[in-house]
Protein backbone atom coordinates (compact mmCIF):
# COMPACT_ATOMS: atom_id res chain seq x y z
CA UNK A 1 0.00 0.00 0.00
CA UNK A 2 1.31 3.37 -1.47
CA UNK A 3 0.91 6.43 0.71
CA UNK A 4 -0.80 9.08 -1.53
CA UNK A 5 1.24 12.95 -1.11
CA UNK A 6 -2.51 14.37 -0.71
CA UNK A 7 -3.89 11.86 2.33
CA UNK A 8 -4.22 13.88 5.21
CA UNK A 9 -1.30 13.69 7.55
CA UNK A 10 -1.21 14.03 11.28
CA UNK A 11 0.23 17.79 11.74
CA UNK A 12 2.64 18.49 14.44
CA UNK A 13 1.85 19.71 17.39
CA UNK A 14 1.26 23.42 17.57
CA UNK A 15 4.22 25.05 19.32
CA UNK A 16 3.19 25.56 22.89
CA UNK A 17 2.89 29.25 24.33
CA UNK A 18 6.20 29.66 26.49
CA UNK A 19 5.67 29.47 30.03
CA UNK A 20 4.69 32.20 32.74
CA UNK A 21 6.80 32.78 35.36
CA UNK A 22 5.99 35.44 37.13
CA UNK A 23 7.36 36.91 40.42
CA UNK A 24 4.58 36.65 43.30
CA UNK A 25 4.32 36.32 46.75
CA UNK A 26 1.77 34.28 49.11
CA UNK A 27 -1.42 36.38 50.39
CA UNK A 28 -1.23 37.25 54.16
CA UNK A 29 -3.98 34.65 55.13
CA UNK A 30 -1.87 31.77 52.99
CA UNK A 31 1.17 33.20 54.95
CA UNK A 32 -0.44 33.02 58.13
CA UNK A 33 -1.63 29.17 57.18
CA UNK A 34 1.64 28.11 56.30
CA UNK A 35 3.08 29.86 59.50
CA UNK A 36 0.95 27.54 61.43
CA UNK A 37 1.61 24.33 59.34
CA UNK A 38 5.35 24.86 59.84
CA UNK A 39 5.30 26.29 63.92
CA UNK A 40 7.46 23.45 64.68
CA UNK A 41 10.81 24.48 63.01
CA UNK A 42 10.46 28.16 64.52
CA UNK A 43 12.52 27.38 67.64
CA UNK A 44 15.05 25.64 65.11
CA UNK A 45 15.50 28.86 62.84
CA UNK A 46 15.42 30.65 65.91
CA UNK A 47 18.18 29.06 68.14
CA UNK A 48 20.23 29.26 65.17
CA UNK A 49 22.02 32.47 66.06
CA UNK A 50 23.25 31.46 69.54
CA UNK A 51 24.43 28.30 68.38
CA UNK A 52 26.14 30.43 65.58
CA UNK A 53 27.15 33.01 68.08
CA UNK A 54 28.30 30.45 70.37
CA UNK A 55 30.42 28.38 68.01
CA UNK A 56 33.19 30.57 68.40
CA UNK A 57 33.41 30.55 72.27
CA UNK A 58 35.16 28.78 74.61
CA UNK A 59 32.85 29.98 77.54
CA UNK A 60 29.95 28.92 75.43
CA UNK A 61 26.90 29.39 76.94
CA UNK A 62 28.42 31.13 80.61
CA UNK A 63 27.77 34.07 78.33
CA UNK A 64 24.32 34.08 77.73
CA UNK A 65 24.23 34.01 81.54
CA UNK A 66 27.19 36.86 81.88
CA UNK A 67 26.19 39.08 79.58
CA UNK A 68 22.89 39.81 80.74
CA UNK A 69 24.23 39.81 84.81
CA UNK A 70 27.11 42.51 84.20
CA UNK A 71 25.13 44.75 81.92
CA UNK A 72 21.93 44.86 83.60
CA UNK A 73 23.12 44.53 87.82
CA UNK A 74 26.45 46.70 86.63
CA UNK A 75 23.79 49.46 85.04
CA UNK A 76 21.48 48.88 87.96
CA UNK A 77 23.86 49.92 90.60
CA UNK A 78 25.61 52.59 88.68
CA UNK A 79 22.76 54.48 87.19
CA UNK A 80 20.94 54.11 91.22
CA UNK A 81 23.95 55.56 92.76
CA UNK A 82 24.73 58.47 90.07
CA UNK A 83 21.01 59.83 89.28
CA UNK A 84 19.31 58.28 92.57
CA UNK A 85 15.80 58.33 90.70
CA UNK A 86 12.63 57.84 92.81
CA UNK A 87 11.66 53.96 92.83
CA UNK A 88 8.45 54.08 94.91
CA UNK A 89 9.84 52.60 97.37
CA UNK A 90 11.53 49.76 96.39
CA UNK A 91 15.01 49.39 96.22
CA UNK A 92 16.52 50.79 92.91
CA UNK A 93 17.90 47.49 90.85
CA UNK A 94 14.56 45.98 91.69
CA UNK A 95 12.71 48.78 90.69
CA UNK A 96 15.18 49.15 87.52
CA UNK A 97 14.93 45.15 86.82
CA UNK A 98 11.18 44.71 87.02
CA UNK A 99 10.85 47.84 84.24
CA UNK A 100 13.50 46.59 82.18
CA UNK A 101 11.99 42.91 81.76
CA UNK A 102 8.99 44.58 80.50
CA UNK A 103 11.12 46.47 78.20
CA UNK A 104 13.52 43.78 77.18
CA UNK A 105 10.59 41.42 75.95
CA UNK A 106 10.19 44.04 73.41
CA UNK A 107 13.21 45.69 73.13
CA UNK A 108 15.48 42.34 72.34
CA UNK A 109 12.21 40.66 70.20
CA UNK A 110 12.38 43.94 68.07
CA UNK A 111 15.57 44.28 67.50
CA UNK A 112 16.43 40.51 66.43
CA UNK A 113 13.25 40.45 64.73
CA UNK A 114 15.13 43.73 62.88
CA UNK A 115 18.12 41.44 62.13
CA UNK A 116 16.49 38.72 61.35
CA UNK A 117 16.19 38.39 57.65
CA UNK A 118 20.04 38.92 57.38
CA UNK A 119 20.96 37.13 60.24
CA UNK A 120 18.88 33.96 58.75
CA UNK A 121 19.83 35.20 54.82
CA UNK A 122 21.72 31.95 54.50
CA UNK A 123 18.40 29.81 55.43
CA UNK A 124 16.16 31.90 53.67
CA UNK A 125 17.79 32.19 50.39
CA UNK A 126 18.17 28.41 50.08
CA UNK A 127 14.86 26.93 51.47
CA UNK A 128 11.58 28.61 51.22
CA UNK A 129 11.01 29.40 54.96
CA UNK A 130 7.42 31.05 55.62
CA UNK A 131 8.38 35.33 55.40
CA UNK A 132 6.70 35.91 58.77
CA UNK A 133 8.42 33.28 60.36
CA UNK A 134 11.75 35.00 59.93
CA UNK A 135 11.01 37.72 61.90
CA UNK A 136 9.21 35.87 64.80
CA UNK A 137 11.89 33.87 64.44
CA UNK A 138 14.17 36.53 66.17
CA UNK A 139 12.20 36.40 69.13
CA UNK A 140 13.18 32.73 70.43
CA UNK A 141 17.16 34.34 71.17
CA UNK A 142 14.95 36.67 72.89
CA UNK A 143 13.21 34.54 74.42
CA UNK A 144 16.49 33.31 76.42
CA UNK A 145 17.92 36.78 76.70
CA UNK A 146 14.33 38.14 78.20
CA UNK A 147 14.39 34.45 80.67
CA UNK A 148 17.95 35.73 81.75
CA UNK A 149 16.61 39.14 83.24
CA UNK A 150 13.67 37.40 85.20
CA UNK A 151 15.78 34.82 86.18
CA UNK A 152 18.16 38.15 87.82
CA UNK A 153 15.18 39.72 89.10
CA UNK A 154 13.79 36.73 91.10
CA UNK A 155 17.52 36.37 92.31
CA UNK A 156 17.97 39.77 93.39
CA UNK A 157 14.11 39.82 94.94
CA UNK A 158 15.85 36.96 96.97
CA UNK A 159 19.02 38.39 98.05
CA UNK A 160 16.99 41.80 99.20
CA UNK A 161 14.70 38.87 100.89
CA UNK A 162 17.49 37.48 102.40
CA UNK A 163 19.24 40.86 102.93
CA UNK A 164 16.78 43.38 104.12
CA UNK A 165 14.31 40.26 105.24
CA UNK A 166 11.77 41.82 103.25
CA UNK A 167 10.14 40.50 100.43
CA UNK A 168 9.60 42.99 97.34
CA UNK A 169 7.53 40.15 95.11
CA UNK A 170 3.91 40.13 95.38
CA UNK A 171 1.85 37.13 95.49
CA UNK A 172 -1.85 38.07 93.97
CA UNK A 173 -3.93 37.60 91.39
CA UNK A 174 -2.61 40.64 90.40
CA UNK A 175 0.49 38.92 89.49
CA UNK A 176 -0.60 37.76 86.34
CA UNK A 177 -0.90 41.06 84.90
CA UNK A 178 2.98 40.17 84.51
CA UNK A 179 3.07 37.64 82.04
CA UNK A 180 0.02 39.33 80.36
CA UNK A 181 2.52 42.32 79.96
CA UNK A 182 5.65 40.17 78.73
CA UNK A 183 3.11 39.04 75.99
CA UNK A 184 1.77 42.60 75.27
CA UNK A 185 5.60 43.54 75.15
CA UNK A 186 6.09 40.29 72.59
CA UNK A 187 3.15 41.63 70.35
CA UNK A 188 4.40 45.27 70.64
CA UNK A 189 8.37 44.12 69.68
CA UNK A 190 6.72 41.70 66.55
CA UNK A 191 4.63 44.67 65.39
CA UNK A 192 7.33 46.67 65.23
CA UNK A 193 9.74 43.84 63.62
CA UNK A 194 7.83 43.16 60.65
CA UNK A 195 8.00 46.83 59.23
CA UNK A 196 11.83 46.93 60.34
CA UNK A 197 12.76 43.80 59.46
CA UNK A 198 11.58 44.30 56.01
CA UNK A 199 12.98 47.27 55.28
CA UNK A 200 16.10 46.39 56.50
CA UNK A 201 16.41 43.42 54.42
CA UNK A 202 16.03 45.78 51.43
CA UNK A 203 18.72 48.53 53.09
CA UNK A 204 20.48 47.83 56.41
CA UNK A 205 20.14 51.14 57.14
CA UNK A 206 17.28 50.30 59.00
CA UNK A 207 18.90 48.62 61.45
CA UNK A 208 21.21 51.15 61.79
CA UNK A 209 18.71 53.83 62.42
CA UNK A 210 17.13 51.39 64.93
CA UNK A 211 19.36 51.37 67.48
CA UNK A 212 19.10 54.89 68.01
CA UNK A 213 15.22 54.75 68.00
CA UNK A 214 14.90 52.12 70.73
CA UNK A 215 17.92 54.11 73.11
CA UNK A 216 15.63 56.93 72.37
CA UNK A 217 12.20 54.66 72.55
CA UNK A 218 13.70 53.40 76.74
CA UNK A 219 13.89 57.24 77.65
CA UNK A 220 10.29 57.40 76.97
CA UNK A 221 9.53 54.42 78.62
CA UNK A 222 9.36 54.31 82.76
CA UNK A 223 11.91 51.68 82.95
CA UNK A 224 14.55 53.31 84.57
CA UNK A 225 12.65 55.93 86.41
CA UNK A 226 8.89 56.07 87.12
CA UNK A 227 6.14 57.21 85.03
CA UNK A 228 5.53 59.95 87.10
CA UNK A 229 9.20 61.56 87.32
CA UNK A 230 9.38 61.80 83.11
CA UNK A 231 9.39 65.98 82.17
CA UNK A 232 6.35 67.05 80.93
CA UNK A 233 6.88 66.84 77.08
CA UNK A 234 8.32 63.45 77.12
CA UNK A 235 4.98 62.36 79.81
CA UNK A 236 2.85 63.73 76.69
CA UNK A 237 4.75 61.78 74.26
CA UNK A 238 4.82 58.74 76.21
CA UNK A 239 0.99 58.85 76.16
CA UNK A 240 1.15 57.48 72.78
CA UNK A 241 4.21 54.88 73.55
CA UNK A 242 2.76 51.46 72.65
CA UNK A 243 5.14 49.77 75.43
CA UNK A 244 4.05 51.75 79.00
CA UNK A 245 1.17 49.82 79.57
CA UNK A 246 3.02 46.50 79.13
CA UNK A 247 6.05 47.87 81.26
CA UNK A 248 4.00 49.43 83.67
CA UNK A 249 1.33 45.88 83.85
CA UNK A 250 4.76 43.50 84.73
CA UNK A 251 5.86 46.30 87.63
CA UNK A 252 2.44 45.93 88.83
CA UNK A 253 2.11 42.68 88.73
CA UNK A 254 5.35 41.66 90.22
CA UNK A 255 6.30 44.54 92.69
CA UNK A 256 2.42 45.99 93.04
CA UNK A 257 4.16 49.43 91.64
CA UNK A 258 2.65 50.10 88.20
CA UNK A 259 0.44 52.40 86.86
CA UNK A 260 -1.91 50.50 84.69
CA UNK A 261 -4.47 53.06 82.53
CA UNK A 262 -6.71 51.40 80.19
CA UNK A 263 -6.22 54.46 77.83
CA UNK A 264 -2.60 53.21 77.74
CA UNK A 265 -3.45 49.72 76.83
CA UNK A 266 -6.23 50.73 74.54
CA UNK A 267 -2.69 52.50 72.89
CA UNK A 268 -1.07 49.31 73.09
CA UNK A 269 -3.90 47.36 71.83
CA UNK A 270 -4.39 50.14 69.03
CA UNK A 271 -0.69 49.71 68.17
CA UNK A 272 -0.42 45.93 67.57
CA UNK A 273 -3.29 45.81 65.64
CA UNK A 274 -3.02 48.68 62.72
CA UNK A 275 1.20 48.63 63.08
CA UNK A 276 1.69 44.81 63.21
CA UNK A 277 -1.42 43.91 61.30
CA UNK A 278 -0.01 46.00 58.20
CA UNK A 279 3.34 45.08 59.10
CA UNK A 280 2.74 41.33 58.82
CA UNK A 281 1.01 42.43 55.73
CA UNK A 282 4.12 44.25 54.26
CA UNK A 283 6.12 41.55 55.58
CA UNK A 284 4.03 38.53 53.67
CA UNK A 285 4.15 40.57 50.53
CA UNK A 286 7.01 42.66 50.46
CA UNK A 287 10.19 40.93 52.02
CA UNK A 288 10.67 38.09 49.70
CA UNK A 289 11.17 41.01 47.21
CA UNK A 290 13.64 42.95 49.07
CA UNK A 291 15.72 39.65 49.65
CA UNK A 292 15.86 38.83 45.76
CA UNK A 293 17.12 42.47 45.08
CA UNK A 294 19.83 42.05 47.98
CA UNK A 295 20.85 38.54 46.26
CA UNK A 296 24.27 38.28 45.74
CA UNK A 297 25.57 41.41 46.65
CA UNK A 298 26.51 41.49 50.22
CA UNK A 299 26.45 37.41 51.16
CA UNK A 300 29.95 36.04 51.93
CA UNK A 301 28.83 32.91 53.01
CA UNK A 302 29.54 29.85 50.54
CA UNK A 303 26.29 28.91 48.85
CA UNK A 304 26.26 25.82 46.89
CA UNK B 1 22.92 -0.97 65.22
CA UNK B 2 23.52 -1.44 61.17
CA UNK B 3 20.60 -2.74 60.34
CA UNK B 4 18.16 -0.01 61.98
CA UNK B 5 19.86 2.49 60.62
CA UNK B 6 18.29 4.04 57.08
CA UNK B 7 19.67 2.27 53.77
CA UNK B 8 22.17 4.00 50.92
CA UNK B 9 25.23 3.27 53.69
CA UNK B 10 27.73 2.99 50.70
CA UNK B 11 28.30 5.97 50.38
CA UNK B 12 29.68 6.85 53.75
CA UNK B 13 26.71 9.18 55.32
CA UNK B 14 23.17 8.05 56.47
CA UNK B 15 20.18 9.15 58.29
CA UNK B 16 20.07 7.64 61.89
CA UNK B 17 16.99 7.13 64.64
CA UNK B 18 14.68 5.53 62.23
CA UNK B 19 14.10 9.13 60.14
CA UNK B 20 13.58 8.37 56.65
CA UNK B 21 13.69 10.14 53.32
CA UNK B 22 10.14 10.14 52.90
CA UNK B 23 9.37 11.31 56.49
CA UNK B 24 10.81 14.87 55.15
CA UNK B 25 9.22 14.33 52.22
CA UNK B 26 6.30 16.87 53.24
CA UNK B 27 6.63 19.99 51.52
CA UNK B 28 8.19 21.57 55.25
CA UNK B 29 11.42 22.65 56.18
CA UNK B 30 13.32 20.15 58.16
CA UNK B 31 16.55 21.11 60.22
CA UNK B 32 18.76 18.26 60.53
CA UNK B 33 21.27 17.59 62.86
CA UNK B 34 24.43 15.60 62.88
CA UNK B 35 24.79 12.36 64.68
CA UNK B 36 21.15 13.42 65.84
CA UNK B 37 19.32 12.82 62.24
CA UNK B 38 22.14 11.60 60.86
CA UNK B 39 25.63 10.41 60.43
CA UNK B 40 28.70 10.80 58.54
CA UNK B 41 29.74 14.30 56.52
CA UNK B 42 27.15 16.56 55.74
CA UNK B 43 28.16 16.82 52.49
CA UNK B 44 27.39 13.13 51.37
CA UNK B 45 24.09 13.73 53.20
CA UNK B 46 23.39 16.03 50.24
CA UNK B 47 24.24 13.80 47.49
CA UNK B 48 22.28 11.52 49.07
CA UNK B 49 19.24 13.77 49.93
CA UNK B 50 19.29 14.69 46.02
CA UNK B 51 19.53 10.79 45.11
CA UNK B 52 16.21 10.46 47.53
CA UNK B 53 14.41 12.96 45.78
CA UNK B 54 15.28 11.45 42.11
CA UNK B 55 13.84 8.28 43.86
CA UNK B 56 11.05 10.07 45.22
CA UNK B 57 10.25 11.70 42.19
CA UNK B 58 10.16 15.18 43.89
CA UNK B 59 12.33 18.13 43.89
CA UNK B 60 14.37 19.35 46.72
CA UNK B 61 16.14 22.49 48.41
CA UNK B 62 18.71 22.46 50.52
CA UNK B 63 21.51 24.19 52.25
CA UNK B 64 24.59 22.94 54.74
CA UNK B 65 25.39 24.90 57.67
CA UNK B 66 28.88 23.88 59.76
CA UNK B 67 29.28 25.83 62.55
CA UNK B 68 31.62 23.59 64.44
CA UNK B 69 32.85 20.19 64.74
CA UNK B 70 29.66 19.28 66.79
CA UNK B 71 27.34 21.84 65.15
CA UNK B 72 26.67 20.80 61.74
CA UNK B 73 23.07 21.21 59.90
CA UNK B 74 21.52 20.17 56.87
CA UNK B 75 18.61 22.22 55.97
CA UNK B 76 15.94 20.41 53.14
CA UNK B 77 13.08 21.09 52.01
CA UNK B 78 10.98 18.87 49.54
CA UNK B 79 8.92 20.13 46.84
CA UNK B 80 5.72 17.95 44.85
CA UNK B 81 8.23 18.17 41.69
CA UNK B 82 11.82 20.09 40.08
CA UNK B 83 12.08 22.43 37.36
CA UNK B 84 13.94 24.19 35.33
CA UNK B 85 12.53 27.96 34.86
CA UNK B 86 10.25 28.07 32.00
CA UNK B 87 9.49 24.03 32.03
CA UNK B 88 5.73 23.68 32.33
CA UNK B 89 4.21 22.01 35.50
CA UNK B 90 3.55 18.26 35.68
CA UNK B 91 -0.51 18.92 35.03
CA UNK B 92 -0.01 20.77 31.78
CA UNK B 93 -0.31 24.45 33.38
CA UNK B 94 2.16 27.08 31.82
CA UNK B 95 1.45 29.28 34.63
CA UNK B 96 4.16 29.45 37.97
CA UNK B 97 4.23 31.89 40.91
CA UNK B 98 8.05 32.28 41.76
CA UNK B 99 8.19 33.13 45.81
CA UNK B 100 11.60 33.07 45.85
CA UNK B 101 14.84 32.39 43.64
CA UNK B 102 14.52 28.30 44.30
CA UNK B 103 10.96 27.93 44.83
CA UNK B 104 7.47 28.22 43.40
CA UNK B 105 4.02 26.89 42.79
CA UNK B 106 1.96 26.24 39.78
CA UNK B 107 -0.44 28.93 39.43
CA UNK B 108 -3.26 25.62 37.96
CA UNK B 109 -2.70 22.99 40.60
CA UNK B 110 -0.95 24.43 43.26
CA UNK B 111 1.87 22.35 43.15
CA UNK B 112 5.12 23.55 45.30
CA UNK B 113 8.23 23.41 42.21
CA UNK B 114 11.70 23.58 43.02
CA UNK B 115 13.40 25.27 40.60
CA UNK B 116 16.88 24.12 39.11
CA UNK B 117 18.71 25.76 35.60
CA UNK B 118 16.72 27.31 32.88
CA UNK B 119 14.60 25.34 30.73
CA UNK B 120 14.61 24.98 26.40
CA UNK B 121 11.46 23.21 25.63
CA UNK B 122 11.71 20.52 22.56
CA UNK B 123 11.12 21.85 19.11
CA UNK B 124 9.04 19.63 16.38
CA UNK B 125 12.59 18.67 15.28
CA UNK B 126 13.82 17.91 18.23
CA UNK B 127 13.41 14.51 20.24
CA UNK B 128 10.02 14.08 21.53
CA UNK B 129 9.04 14.29 25.05
CA UNK B 130 10.93 16.42 26.89
CA UNK B 131 12.62 14.97 29.96
CA UNK B 132 12.25 16.80 32.65
CA UNK B 133 15.98 15.70 33.67
CA UNK B 134 17.73 16.73 30.55
CA UNK B 135 20.28 19.45 30.62
CA UNK B 136 18.77 22.60 29.65
CA UNK B 137 20.14 24.79 26.66
CA UNK B 138 21.56 28.14 27.71
CA UNK B 139 22.64 30.80 25.77
CA UNK B 140 26.26 30.04 26.79
CA UNK B 141 26.12 26.78 24.75
CA UNK B 142 25.84 28.33 21.72
CA UNK B 143 28.15 29.70 19.05
CA UNK B 144 28.35 32.62 17.25
CA UNK B 145 25.25 34.01 19.07
CA UNK B 146 24.11 37.70 17.80
CA UNK B 147 21.06 39.29 19.32
CA UNK B 148 19.47 40.72 16.24
CA UNK B 149 16.42 42.76 17.49
CA UNK B 150 14.25 43.09 20.48
CA UNK B 151 10.32 42.64 20.06
CA UNK B 152 9.22 45.91 21.72
CA UNK B 153 5.68 44.60 21.14
CA UNK B 154 6.30 41.32 23.42
CA UNK B 155 8.33 42.88 25.97
CA UNK B 156 6.59 44.42 29.24
CA UNK B 157 8.31 45.85 32.45
CA UNK B 158 8.74 42.64 33.69
CA UNK B 159 10.10 40.78 30.74
CA UNK B 160 12.09 41.56 28.31
CA UNK B 161 12.25 39.23 24.80
CA UNK B 162 14.81 39.57 22.10
CA UNK B 163 15.37 37.24 18.68
CA UNK B 164 18.42 36.13 18.42
CA UNK B 165 20.56 33.83 16.25
CA UNK B 166 23.40 30.83 16.55
CA UNK B 167 24.83 27.97 16.33
CA UNK B 168 23.69 24.69 18.77
CA UNK B 169 26.03 22.53 20.24
CA UNK B 170 25.49 19.99 17.92
CA UNK B 171 26.29 22.53 14.89
CA UNK B 172 22.53 23.33 13.70
CA UNK B 173 21.49 27.12 13.21
CA UNK B 174 18.81 28.14 14.84
CA UNK B 175 17.13 31.45 15.82
CA UNK B 176 15.81 31.88 19.45
CA UNK B 177 13.58 33.45 21.59
CA UNK B 178 14.95 34.62 24.18
CA UNK B 179 12.92 35.97 27.45
CA UNK B 180 14.86 38.10 30.44
CA UNK B 181 12.70 38.07 33.74
CA UNK B 182 13.18 42.02 34.69
CA UNK B 183 13.49 43.01 38.03
CA UNK B 184 12.96 47.19 38.69
CA UNK B 185 13.89 47.31 34.68
CA UNK B 186 16.63 45.80 35.09
CA UNK B 187 18.09 42.38 34.02
CA UNK B 188 19.05 40.03 36.78
CA UNK B 189 22.25 38.62 36.65
CA UNK B 190 22.28 34.77 35.85
CA UNK B 191 23.07 32.88 39.38
CA UNK B 192 25.00 29.97 37.93
CA UNK B 193 26.44 30.97 34.95
CA UNK B 194 28.84 34.40 35.47
CA UNK B 195 28.25 37.39 32.63
CA UNK B 196 25.05 35.98 31.72
CA UNK B 197 21.55 37.59 32.24
CA UNK B 198 18.83 34.83 33.69
CA UNK B 199 16.84 34.18 30.85
CA UNK B 200 14.57 31.31 29.40
CA UNK B 201 15.49 30.69 25.94
CA UNK B 202 13.49 29.04 23.53
CA UNK B 203 15.33 27.23 20.11
CA UNK B 204 14.35 26.71 17.07
CA UNK B 205 16.38 25.15 14.07
CA UNK B 206 16.38 27.09 10.70
CA UNK B 207 17.17 24.43 8.62
CA UNK B 208 13.67 23.22 8.43
CA UNK B 209 12.20 26.57 7.66
CA UNK B 210 14.29 26.98 4.83
CA UNK B 211 14.10 23.53 3.25
CA UNK B 212 10.00 24.80 3.70
CA UNK B 213 10.64 28.12 2.20
CA UNK B 214 12.32 26.16 -0.45
CA UNK B 215 9.81 23.48 -1.48
CA UNK B 216 6.87 25.92 -1.13
CA UNK B 217 5.41 25.13 1.90
CA UNK B 218 5.18 28.53 3.45
CA UNK B 219 3.32 29.90 -0.15
CA UNK B 220 0.00 28.26 0.53
CA UNK B 221 -0.24 30.43 3.62
CA UNK B 222 -1.55 34.34 2.82
CA UNK B 223 -0.85 35.31 6.36
CA UNK B 224 3.02 34.09 6.70
CA UNK B 225 5.42 37.02 5.90
CA UNK B 226 7.62 36.76 2.40
CA UNK B 227 11.52 37.26 3.37
CA UNK B 228 11.98 40.31 2.26
CA UNK B 229 16.06 41.94 1.98
CA UNK B 230 16.66 43.50 4.85
CA UNK B 231 17.12 47.05 4.70
CA UNK B 232 19.43 49.62 6.78
CA UNK B 233 16.25 50.69 8.22
CA UNK B 234 15.81 47.04 10.01
CA UNK B 235 18.72 47.25 11.95
CA UNK B 236 18.68 47.00 15.62
CA UNK B 237 17.75 50.29 17.47
CA UNK B 238 21.51 51.97 18.56
CA UNK B 239 21.42 52.62 21.80
CA UNK B 240 19.25 49.47 22.83
CA UNK B 241 20.98 47.29 25.65
CA UNK B 242 21.47 44.19 24.01
CA UNK B 243 22.41 41.30 26.81
CA UNK B 244 24.98 39.61 27.37
CA UNK B 245 26.14 36.56 25.91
Amino acid sequence: MTTSVHEPQVPPTAAAPPVDVHWGSDSLGFAIGDLWRQRSLLPRVGIRVMIKGLAGTMLGPFWIVAAPIVSLVGFGFLFGSIAKPPSHGVPYLIFMLAGALGWSAFERVSFWGTRSFDVYRRIIRNVNVPSLMVPIAGSVIAAVEVAMTLVILLGTLLVYWVIDGHLYLRFSPALLLAPVGLVLSVLVGWSVAFWTGSLNARARDVRLVFRWVLLIWLYVTPVLYPLSSLPEAIAALARFNPVVAPVEMVKEGFLNIGIVELDRLAVTVGFILFVGGTGAWFCTRKAPGFIRSRMGLDDDEEDF
Amino acid sequence: MEASLDPEPESGSRLIGGLKWEDLADGKVHRLKKNKHFAGPVRAILSQCDTAAARLDRGVLMVREEFSRDYQYLWVQFTDQQLAVGEPCRCGGRSQTRLHEKFGRCDVCGASIAYRGTYVPETADGAPGASRRRTAKHLSEYQELEFVTRDHEESTPEEDVWYARGVDPTGRRVFLIVRFPLRNGHRIPDPVVPGFDAHVAFRFRVDPFVRAGELGVLDVWDDVLRLTRRTDGDAPEPGTDAPRG
